[in-house]
């Protein structure tokens, strides 16, 4: 190693140093502090991003009303980006340096997963508006989620293929991940349960590019149906790709489908299904003040569910304060009306009541299949 | 009977495996030349090659979807910006440290400080949105190859792997500038004492090799689709088959690319897919244990 190569390195250790002393620095009482995680970049950042601009939108008019008990509401928005390490990190920021009263977030069940025990650790009450692995239930007091757990979405999206779509072999395409896995062994074992028979098994991970070679020994088995519990980026190539093979199988898909710059890319290859948790009608309000704000022209999924769990954590610290104790209590026996519709949490922080619909993506866009 | 009948029932799904490796084979072809070409020359592991690929696939997306030009400029203007990266690099930064007798660790991290950053710039000017590119060459038809089916775009794709190999070894094998190149290959002390350029030939390697790094984005980005993070990717695997095909050469490259193309896809044929990537550095494992030069690789004393 050379003298420049020393000096880089201590120059760099001089400014990271420096920096973080600085942002030790002791922070001003006043502002309530809550800390946001979601994917900011990376494969499900069109989901993550709007999930932040959603947040945005309910902090702005919470402030403009006043605020909460007189002080102004301060945001910290930190990249998870779908990833365990980044949402650890994320976390650790959030918690130790930015010392916030409590987290919204994450998207990705692998960023909730990664660092929900911290949280616990720490009493940092937590509400995640998108993350349904199961294995998040009951993760601990200070933990709660207005987005279904998965093992609902896997076992009505195989008694739909069974009953409607009177599918009996099914192929799967699923990304490994916290939560496609676990709705593909729920999915699995529905099916089989009915008298299915699930034909492939292709697990792929969701960074995975080129899917050819199982789309091919998929298409070999002759089925006329494929499960793909996968996230959009992915998806969309998986898709392309099986078009490209010239498989004709009805393809459906899971939650995270309802992207719609999913929906627009799959507009020139044809027509899909995918389930998708059922909520009220978004309110018109909502809608376009989002809109506004993100210049797109469609809600993805989980931002009406961010709006409202900003909403949810903050009635109840304008209720309860910031004591992680008293405000776990106030969350749990909260009783919310938001844009994506009545939410209520169980003794293990999961909502209360979910179903599900199923959706048709045709032309760069979806509606409900009735 | 039944288990030869399971076999041959099977082999219908061979034609499309061997496209699919093709296609695999042909895009880390692209990456594990021009890599290859540019570690013969300067004996460094450069990191910021495969970003070459994204820059020259935003600036795809950028002349043919943003400015709305023709594709054929777009193509060309990715692959001189791409060539024109690369090379600003060399200058701007290997080549000063060159210069200082940096090593190889050095500019390895140098090459790693100048991928996440030019990574960075093309997440703030782009986002980091995964982006397809198919929109400017509309529906293409296929080829059908005895039952296995490759998209005139993966035809193109590999004729291009084919073309830059048949053209690289003319450049190397058949003109003077091949023989400097070989010569500061060999050892650049040397080929500066019997008078050549070397500065001027690394920068020559620079922007032939980036040219082509900047091709296989490209290529990637109509097959699949653009993200910021697609330099990585393209490199991680373009540098595994460099160095299964031996590093700093050229052919040993374009070898290693379709042996990790067919591998990978093979592999897969009677497990499930996850396993891919695990296959792939097995082999990558295997060779740095038992065969470390490569296949095509020189015994470095």
């Amino acid at each position: 190693m050379n003298k420049t190569a020393i000096g880089i390195l201590v120059l760099l250790v001089v400014l990271v140093g420096g920096w973080y002393a600085l942002s030790q620095a002791p922070k001003e009482t006043g502002p309530v502090k809550i800390g946001f995680i979601g994917p900011l970049s990376g494969d499900v950042s069109s989901i993550g991003t709007v999930a932040r601009d959603a947040v945005e939108l309910a902090v702005s008019e919470i402030n403009a009303a006043g605020g909460i008990n007189g002080s102004p509401v301060e945001v910290v928005y930190e990249d998870g980006k779908c990833d365990v390490t980044a949402a650890t990190n994320a976390a650790s920021k959030l918690i130790n340096i930015d010392k916030v009263d409590a987290i919204i977030g994450g998207a990705c069940s692998s960023e909730t997963s990664s660092f929900v025990a911290q949280a616990m650790e720490n009493k940092v009450p937590t509400i995640s508006y998108c993350s349904s692995a199961p294995s998040l239930s009951g993760a601990g007091k200070y933990f709660f989620r207005n987005y279904p757990s998965d093992s609902y979405q896997g076992a009505f999206m195989a008694e739909y293929a069974y009953n409607v779509l009177e599918a009996r072999e099914v192929a799967i395409l699923n990304h490994i991940t916290e939560a496609y896995t676990p709705i593909k062994d729920v999915f699995t074992k529905r099916f089989e349960e009915l008298g299915g028979k699930i034909v492939a098994t292709e697990s792929m991970p969701q960074e995975a590019r080129d899917y050819r070679t199982q789309l091919t020994k998929i298409k070999n088995t002759g089925t006329k149906f494929i499960y793909m519990p996968t996230y959009p980026d992915g998806a969309t190539i998986a898709v392309q790709q099986a078009k490209e093979l010239g498989i004709t199988a009805q393809i459906f898909g899971g939650d995270t489908w309802g992207d719609p710059k999913l929906q627009k890319a799959m507009a020139p290859l044809g027509t899909y299904l995918y389930s998708e948790i059922k909520t009220a009608e978004l309110p018109t309000k909502f809608t376009e003040a989002l809109l506004e704000k993100t210049g797109a022209d469609a809600v993805p999924p989980c931002a009406p569910q961010a709006y409202d769990a900003t909403y949810i954590m903050l009635k109840a610290i304008q209720k309860a304060g910031s004591d992680p104790d008293s405000l776990a209590d106030a969350l749990r026996s909260s009783s919310n009306d938001g844009v994506s519709g009545h939410v209520e949490f169980d003794q293990n922080g999961d909502m209360v009541g979910a179903a599900y619909v199923v959706k048709k993506i045709e032309n760069g866009t979806s509606v409900e299949v009735k | 009977m039944w288990a030869v009948s399971l076999i041959l029932g099977n082999m219908d799904i061979v034609p499309q495996l061997v496209v699919n490796s093709v296609i695999a084979g042909s895009l880390y072809a692209l990456i594990a030349m021009s890599f290859n070409l540019v570690f013969g020359a300067t004996r460094f592991f450069n990191l910021s090659h495969g970003v070459l690929g994204a820059v020259a696939a935003y600036t795809v997306f950028y002349v043919g979807i943003t400015l709305k030009l023709p594709l054929v400029v777009a193509i060309i203007g990715g692959v001189v910006v791409g060539a024109a990266v690369g090379y600003g690099l060399e200058r701007l930064i290997y080549r000063p440290l060159r210069k200082r007798g940096a090593s190889s660790l050095v500019l390895l991290v140098a090459s790693l400080g100048a991928f996440t950053a030019i990574e960075a710039v093309i997440a703030i000017l782009f986002t980091s949105q995964f982006r397809t590119l198919s929109t400017l060459i509309g529906p293409t038809g296929s080829l059908n190859l005895g039952g296995g089916i490759m998209t005139y775009v993966q035809v193109a794709m590999f004729s291009s792997a084919v073309g830059v190999l048949i053209l690289l070894w003319l450049l190397l094998s058949r003109t003077s500038f091949g023989r400097a190149v070989r010569a500061v290959s060999d050892d650049e002390e040397v080929a500066k004492i019997v008078g050549i350029d070397t500065n001027k030939i690394i920068g020559l390697i620079f922007i032939v090799g980036s040219a082509i790094a900047a091709l296989a984005g490209i290529f990637a980005g109509i097959d699949t689709g653009i993200e910021p993070r697609m330099g990585f990717i393209l490199l991680l695997k373009g540098v595994i088959a460099a160095i299964i095909g031996g590093m700093g050469s050229v052919y040993g490259g374009f070898l290693g690319a379709f042996i990790l193309g067919f591998a990978e896809n093979f592999g897969i044929w009677h497990i499930s897919g996850e396993w891919k990537d695990a296959i792939a550095f097995v082999i990558l494992l295997i060779f740095l244990l038992f065969r470390p030069q490569g296949i095509l690789g020189k015994k470095r004393a």
